[in-house]
């Protein structure tokens, strides 16, 4: 390094301040020490590994190793050289010319034919990229419009079980599916037996069954979220991502929280076997509001 | 230099004729504060994100089919899973260091975030923003975006159910665009949520594009600090504007570099053994129409759910069709304008105190009473809503029902922030003028204060 | 909300006309629904103990005859016990099994409490009430579970419990002043109970919805989420927000870091040195600011 140079000792460097170390057995035992401690945690890390042992055990022996690396390093360094300030200019170049970057001039064209060139170029890109990009996902159509959920389709449970009326406990509440539409996301319901409390508007009476059991869509109209969450005793569903809070005895009505629609109701009813089933699809928008 | 890297170094001299400029990065002076290291934490994050997430792509598959997991994990062991959840439980409890390898990314990508943000907050508290550093400053804001994107996306690839509900959550907003939000949503998820495709495509910008942008984008952060060398702080009896003063990069520099490098890997190595940040398998996979209780992103999209969480209950349609939701506003048009509003500060600055010139030694924000105010206010207001994101946690470990502290935070985020804001903006007003001074408007000005006092 | 039921003398008549008549087997087929499924309590417990227990602790707020009263210091009721269709044994075992019943103060502050009556003590309350109240015993209907599979229990839980109880159930908020508790180190047999009784706000499960082998595998997955080994420092999954926590401390290690790497590195004394410890050299250079003026 330059150290080592004659006199301009560093013609290109300009200390302003330089302490030399004085040498130190006591850091050569620090950076020696340091040395086997990495080394050994070297060692230690791809024994433990190997042996399958736990992560507590090979992960400390890792940051232990590159603690006490880093550490030695920063010893080693702090000794083997002098401890320098120096400056330099911010702008050591004069400031460039006013030239042209470059030497070769263009000679006198009309500037149409230019144009014409960055603007075949602007269409063939829009057009090569317009066509691409809508490749890339189906058109929406009305999937986001319309559920799984028909006239005379089952509900079902998670494990694809139709269910009667008194399959879910007075004050329960079970998560429901179309028959044939398990995980199909838009399509969740949660179904709901409130207690003998009755209902009041804008609860559409009609798709209430035996005066107690209602579902609505489980999408939550705020982000989408699952409303997953039943408060028995003031028969609210709430959302646990977001907190938006519906009375389900009435129309799934936002009591609080940042929603500002009710849950859609599923049109419910029983068939002739007493099994739950749809009486149509929902007849507002499930989940979120979309542009 | 030790002999044999000096005639390493000869050999390719000869070829290459670099002596003369390595030299010349050798000597090139670089100022020294605590803080300036933040950035270069980050840029060693980096390293180690790409280092063990390598690791990982090995093992990780990028699909949603349903799989029988096989290994010895006691509460997946003979269970169909989609694919992805399958190979981070594999990850997790049969290959040998897969945990300490995913404990190491997961923390990396804290640290680099975290660092991101902090190296950022002593940019604007100290107007290292100013000229010649606004197309560094922009590029730094790209970085912080790209990370965003590399954070999200990196949250959702396991495929947990905390995952899902947060691809839920990110599609909803998509959705909520408006009049093309439906399209668009369609477009990167390749159809109606949760279709098979966005695991793969997730996984594409998580490990490649992202990646490339990510890096791409720091090699110009370097190139031009290193062309336009670092600001530093005030010292007595050097000329900043002028001259550098600082550490040369070799070996002084790169001493602390290697140091801090091995420092970096250190912590998060200890981190690894002490924090489960990504242990998410006993979350179980992602089921549509489930979601557990505290739901939360990662703590740098806090601001964002705490939006989400505290927004008023607002939704109408525009006529033409457009529907104005809550989401839109809050997780749309509100990082939209905290993102412009970092973009633009610097020519508001500008234009209010007429500054003109170079400028490259950092400043006390109180100097600036605009720069005060604004950052506080701005800032606690992010905080306010972060919090608002953690009101679940909050209620339950204060015993005060969510309800309440939801309303807390809707006051207190337009509150506090005007009142912290105008209060510091007086208080440094007040301070400028007890001292006689004001702002100065270009170094020159600065520096004939600076020689008269 | 619940289903109002018979006022407290009809239950006393019906244990009236049941002793009077005189026949044991009569307590099987006793008229109404309450006292349908009634067995004698001593076969859960001590009654005598249990008698004991509940005037010391339940008859200042419940009623020494099981119908409720205001609770001191509160202008609120306590439940009822007696003739309510929704109080059996399992519910009543849940809420001393859990700490809930009997409370330190405040019984209506919705705070976890500690357990106080050990497992005989709390058999004695429920034999007590099932003898004197002839409230009924599903107790071993309830409670005895076939062998649990952690695994299929994780999926169950997913589907039926995350939602208010956390995926990995730590507990979580459900709005109104309302907070589900932390699931994890209880038996299964408590969480059975919790599941088929539904306690205050939570909604009851059926076997229609949960079968007792479900149940025992939700169980099952809890107690492997209770033994998970953890970290060092004990921890398991970490929750966002704890994580953020910890993302705090991670950035403040880091900075620590920084300020010992860029500070002057310590240098030991020499040993030889002559008193004269300056160890600078004379700068090469004036850094004094340069006057503005001078510059073009």
């Amino acid at each position: 390094m330059s150290g080592h140079e004659s006199e301009p000792r560093r013609p290109d460097l300009t200390i302003v301040s330089e302490e030399t170390p004085p040498p130190s057995e006591a850091n050569d035992a620090l950076v020696i020490g340091s040395a086997i401690i990495a080394a050994l945690a070297g060692v230690g890390f791809a024994v433990a590994l190997a042996l399958g042992t736990s992560l507590a055990v090979y992960g400390s022996a890792l940051a232990i190793g590159l603690l006490a690396l880093g550490f030695g390093v920063r010893r080693y360094f702090s000794d083997l050289f002098p401890d320098i300030e120096a400056v330099e200019p911010r702008h050591p170049e004069p400031d460039a010319s006013e030239e042209a970057v470059s030497a070769i001039e263009p000679l006198e064209r009309r500037s149409l034919l230019r144009n014409a060139l960055i603007g075949a170029g602007g269409i063939l890109g829009l057009g090569i990229v317009g066509s691409t990009v809508p490749s890339l996902g189906p058109a929406p159509g009305d999937t986001l419009t319309r559920t799984a959920w028909r006239r005379g389709t089952r509900l079902v449970t998670t494990d694809g079980e139709p269910i009667r009326a008194d399959n879910v406990a007075s004050g329960g509440v079970a998560t429901v599916w179309p028959e044939g539409a398990i995980d199909n996301e838009i399509s969740a319901v949660i179904l709901v037996r409130v207690g003998d409390v009755g209902f009041a508007p804008p609860t559409n009476l009609d798709w209430v069954v035996n005066g107690e059991l209602v579902a609505y869509s489980k999408v939550c109209t705020h982000a989408g979220c699952p409303v997953g969450l039943f408060r028995e005793q003031d028969n609210a569903l709430f959302c646990p991502c977001h907190q938006s809070t519906f009375d389900a005895v009435r129309g799934a009505i936002p009591t609080f929280g940042p929603t500002a629609r009710a849950l859609p109701q599923l049109p419910l009813g029983t068939n002739a076997e007493g099994f739950l089933i749809a009486l149509g699809d929902f007849k507002e928008l499930v989940g979120p509001a979309y542009g | 230099m030790t002999p044999l890297f000096a005639k390493l170094f000869d050999q390719l001299d000869e070829r290459l004729h670099v002596r003369g400029d390595a030299r010349k990065a050798a000597n090139k002076v670089f100022p020294s504060n605590w803080s300036f290291l933040l950035g270069e934490v980050a840029l060693f994050s980096l390293v180690i994100l790409v280092l063990t997430g390598t690791f990982l792509t090995f093992f990780y598959s990028p699909n949603v089919e349903a799989v029988t997991y096989t290994g010895t994990n006691p509460v997946f062991a003979g269970r169909s899973l989609p694919a992805a959840f399958e190979s981070i439980v594999r990850l997790s409890s049969d290959i040998n260091g897969g945990l300490l390898f995913r404990r190491l990314h997961r923390g990396a990508s804290h640290l680099f975030i975290a660092t991101i943000v902090l190296h950022m907050l002593r940019i604007l508290l100290t107007g290292a923003f100013r000229k010649p550093r606004e197309i560094n400053y922009f590029v730094g804001i790209g970085l912080l975006t790209l990370a965003f994107g590399a954070g999200f996306t990196g949250y959702s690839l396991p495929y947990d159910s905390l995952a899902g509900t947060g691809i839920r959550i990110a599609y909803t907003e998509l959705l909520s665009l408006p009049l093309i939000g439906d399209r668009i949503a369609f477009w990167i998820f390749g159809g109606a949520f949760p279709t098979g495709d966005v695991i793969p495509r997730f996984f594409v910008l998580h490990v490649m594009i992202l990646p490339a942008a990510l890096i791409g984008t720091v090699g110009l952060h370097l190139f031009i600090i290193y062309r336009q060398k670092h600001t530093q702080f005030p010292r007595l009896g050097v000329d900043g504007h002028r001259l550098v003063l600082g550490k040369p990069l070799w070996p002084l520099q790169f001493a602390e570099s290697a140091t801090l490098f091995l420092w970096t890997a250190g912590l998060l190595a200890a981190a690894a053994v002490l924090i489960p940040w990504s242990d998410v398998t006993l979350l179980g996979p992602y089921v549509p129409g489930e979601v557990g209780n505290n739901a939360q992103p990662d703590w740098f999209l806090f601001w964002l759910e705490g939006a989400l969480r505290i927004f008023p209950p607002i939704e109408f349609g525009v006529p033409g069709g457009m529907i104005i939701s809550g989401p839109f506003v809050a997780g749309v048009v509100l990082p939209g304008l905290i993102f412009a509003f970092l973009g633009i500060y610097p020519f508001i600055e500008k234009r209010r105190y007429k500054l003109e010139g170079e400028w490259h030694v950092l400043q006390n924000p109180l100097e600036i009473p605009l720069r005060a105010g604004v950052m506080l206010g701005v800032f606690s207001a992010l905080l306010i809503l972060s919090a608002a994101a953690t009101n679940d946690i909050l209620s339950r470990m204060l015993g005060i029902p969510i309800e309440v502290i939801t309303w807390i935070a809707r006051v207190a985020v337009i509150v506090v922030p005007v009142v912290l804001g105008l209060g510091i903006a007086r208080y440094a007003r007040r301070r400028l003028d007890r001292k006689g001074r004001d702002v100065p408007t270009s170094e020159v000005e600065e520096q004939q204060r600076y020689i008269a006092a | 909300m619940r289903t109002l039921s018979p006022p407290m003398w009809r239950t006393l008549l019906g244990w009236l006309v049941v002793v009077a008549s005189g026949i044991g087997v009569a307590l099987w087929w006793a008229p109404g629904d309450v006292s349908a499924q009634v067995q004698p309590g001593d076969q859960i417990g001590d009654v005598a103990l249990g008698s004991q227990l509940y005037a010391q602790a339940c008859a200042q707020c419940h009623a020494s005859d099981g119908s409720g009263a205001t609770v001191p210091g509160t202008d609120r009721m306590a439940p009822p016990l007696s003739g309510q269709a929704d109080v059996t044994a399992a519910y009543v075992d849940l809420v001393m099994r859990t700490g809930r019943m009997p409370p330190a103060a405040n019984p209506f502050d919705n705070q976890p409490r500690v357990v106080v009556y050990d497992e005989a003590q709390r058999l004695a309350i429920v034999a007590y009430l099932v003898n004197e109240f002839g409230i009924t015993n599903n107790l071993s209907e309830v409670t005895q579970l076939p062998e649990g599979n952690a695994g299929s229990g994780q999926n169950v839980y997913a589907t039926n419990c995350a939602a208010c109880h956390g995926s990995t159930g730590s507990g979580g908020v459900a709005g109104g002043g309302a907070w589900t508790p932390t699931v994890t180190n209880y038996e299964p047999a408590t969480i059975a109970e919790a599941i088929r009784v539904g306690p205050f706000q939570m909604p009851a499960f059926g076997t229609d919805q949960i079968t007792d082998q479900e149940v025992a595998d939700v169980g099952a997955f809890l107690e492997e989420v209770s033994s998970e080994s953890g970290t060092p420092l004990g921890l398991i999954e970490l929750n966002p927000v704890f994580a953020s926590g910890f993302v705090a401390l991670l950035a403040l290690a880091t900075i620590l870091s920084l300020f010992w790497i860029s500070s002057k590195p310590t240098w030991f004394p020499d040993p030889e040195a002559d008193g004269d410890d300056d160890r600078s050299v004379p700068p090469s250079a004036s850094v004094t600011p340069i006057d503005p003026s001078d510059q073009s």
